[in-house]
């Protein structure tokens, strides 16, 4: 997978994101409910002020100047100013918007490619190497590529999505269908099923699981593709302000705005587990199975 | 003799492997069952058992010779029998409740109807409150009674069963088979139950065909004239003994005199 294109001298607030990601997975997993979830939730924040503490004590000790590091303090401080904030909701809704038509195509041509490679073997040994080698891509080099051949607009941002994350969906989405066992469509056709009644009874709800699980980490591939879609070439979007943050030497904005695009990240990601546990209830009782 | 409702006539299958010589399964299968008749054919893993069944649920084809079910044959098999597969196949996604009707489900009968039915039953097969359960929370006595249920709600009267109690423990499926034991009288239908449990067969059938070794055929017809209902005391009695014995003597004799015509790769 290809790094996102974060500004390497500004690392906090990635790690912040990363760390809260992570107790949410278990959560998912475990339903929401659990006092293990809430305790999760509690040690994530911890973590999450440790860490702020720590830089606010590293800048304010260490004399460092705003435009090289900013304080964390300085960063919530940019939140309440009115440039920033139209900065951020002028460019929010640009944003949701290629990460959610990116995440829809990913679905799309995921679950596709992994239909295609478990209806035909020799579909399947003609893809599965190309699908591999399509993740050597390096998005970084071709995303200027992109950009000439396909503009400015939403078209370029889709096909980075697509390229991030359709291959979590495929694998997941064909694996699974893999782990149907044949003996059921046999019996069902010994019932009389029709292949559409095969498929509804057995094989959607079979995939359903591999299908969220592919789901979710596409959700969380589709906002930073999009974000890098939009710092290779845009006009609009949480990306393109990152970079006008950043050439006007506002560093405090472009942590607000990553802040922005972490919490976007996190909400996609929750969007998805909700959806996940109202769709298969079943998975979540044999928790062995799952994990 | 009544005319018979399951006819197999020199039935034989061969799988072809590849990179491998191909394995003969069966080799010239002839027997018949009658309407009403409990009959179960026993034989050594890898006999060619679970074959036979699937190409009378019409899953299956025979390389040479020819099936009959009632009026049915090759080619219109699918859907005559009532198949009850080796593992249970309950789905996790679906209640107990659900598992059963989907025969219904499928044949167009109004879910309410359906669940009508099944609801009826579940006190007979022991499920009384597990209804809306996940198939998860039973255990694997219960998940083979789901089963069974689901298989007599097609509404079949030919029932064919494949190793329905294989996986459970001894003294489960010896609760199984005094409970289908008195269940018999009520489903009123014809049984082909596959096995390799002489205890199960002889205690359940009316008669036992025993079969070779790979590639499998009937080496010797066992009748067993225990009246029914059998209690199960019934298997501890000399004339039961009696019936064991001679399957036990028409298995050894098979195996010795067939020389397995390949050795390779078991079932």
């Amino acid at each position: 997978m290809s790094s996102m294109p974060h500004l390497n001298q500004r690392r906090g607030p990635a790690e912040a994101s990363r760390e809260t990601r992570a107790p949410l997975k278990i959560g998912a997993a475990r339903g929401w409910g659990g006092d293990r979830f809430r305790a999760g939730w509690l040690l994530s924040l911890l973590i999450v002020a440790l860490l702020l503490g720590f830089w606010q004590a590293a800048v304010t000790i260490g004399h460092l100047e705003s435009y090289i590091l900013p304080s964390p303090l300085e960063v919530a401080q940019a939140f309440g100013k009115q440039s920033t904030q139209s900065l951020i909701l002028d460019n929010l809704m640009v944003t949701i918007e290629e990460a959610l038509a990116g995440f829809a195509a990913c679905l799309v041509v995921g679950v596709g490619l992994a239909v295609l490679m478990f209806r035909s073997r020799i579909l399947r040994d003609a893809l599965y190497p190309l699908l591999i080698a399509s993740q050597a891509i390096p998005t970084i080099a071709i995303g200027a590529i992109l950009v000439i051949a396909l503009g400015y607009g939403l078209a370029p941002k889709i096909v980075v999505v697509v390229l991030y994350s359709f291959f979590a969906v495929t694998v997941s989405v064909y694996d699974s269908l893999l782990t149907l066992d044949p003996d059921l469509p046999a019996l069902l056709r010994t019932l009389g099923a029709s292949p559409w009644q095969v498929l509804r009874i057995a094989r959607i709800p079979a995939a359903l699981p591999g299908f969220f699980t592919g789901a979710k980490l596409a959700v969380a591939y589709s906002v930073s593709g999009a974000i890098y879609g939009e710092w290779v070439g845009s006009t609009g979007g949480l990306g393109y302000a990152l970079q006008m943050a950043s050439n006007a030497m506002e560093a405090p904005t472009v942590l607000a705005v990553v802040v922005v695009m972490a919490a976007l990240s996190l909400a996609a990601f929750a969007a998805v587990a909700a959806l996940e546990r109202l769709c298969t209830p079943w998975a979540r009782r044999r928790p062995s199975a799952k994990e | 003799m009544s005319t018979p409702i399951i006819t197999v006539r020199q039935v034989s299958r061969k799988f072809a492997r590849p990179r491998a010589a191909p394995v003969l399964a069966l080799n010239g299968v002839s027997f018949t069952v009658e309407a009403g008749e409990f009959v179960s054919l026993v034989g050594p893993s890898g006999c060619g058992k679970t074959t036979l069944l699937r190409m009378l649920a019409g899953l299956d084809t025979p390389t040479s010779g020819e099936l009959r079910v009632g009026d049915a044959g090759p080619g219109s098999l699918l859907g005559v029998c009532a198949y009850m597969p080796q593992h249970d196949l309950l789905m996790p996604w679906r209640t107990v409740l659900d598992n059963a009707t989907v025969a219904l489900e499928i044949a167009g009968v109004p879910r309410a109807e359906a669940r009508r039915r099944a609801r009826e039953l579940f006190e007979i097969f022991g499920l009384t409150g597990f209804e809306q359960a996940s198939p998860a929370e039973l255990s694997g006595g219960m998940r083979q009674r789901v089963s069974l249920l689901r298989t007599v709600l097609t509404g079949k009267r030919l029932l064919l069963l494949d190793e329905p109690f294989g996986a459970l423990d001894a003294i489960t499926r010896a609760d199984l088979h005094a409970w289908l034991s008195t269940l018999l009288e009520r489903l009123a239908a014809t049984i082909l139950l596959v096995t390799h449990d002489l205890d199960e067969a002889a205690y359940l059938s009316d008669r036992v065909y025993v079969m070779s070794p790979r590639p499998g055929r009937i080496a010797a017809a066992v009748p067993v004239s225990l009246a029914h209902p059998r209690p199960y005391e019934v298997t501890t009695t000399a004339a039961f003994t009696a019936v064991k014995r001679s399957l036990l003597e028409a298995l050894r004799a098979a195996r010795h005199q067939e020389e397995p015509a390949y050795m390779g790769g078991s079932a």
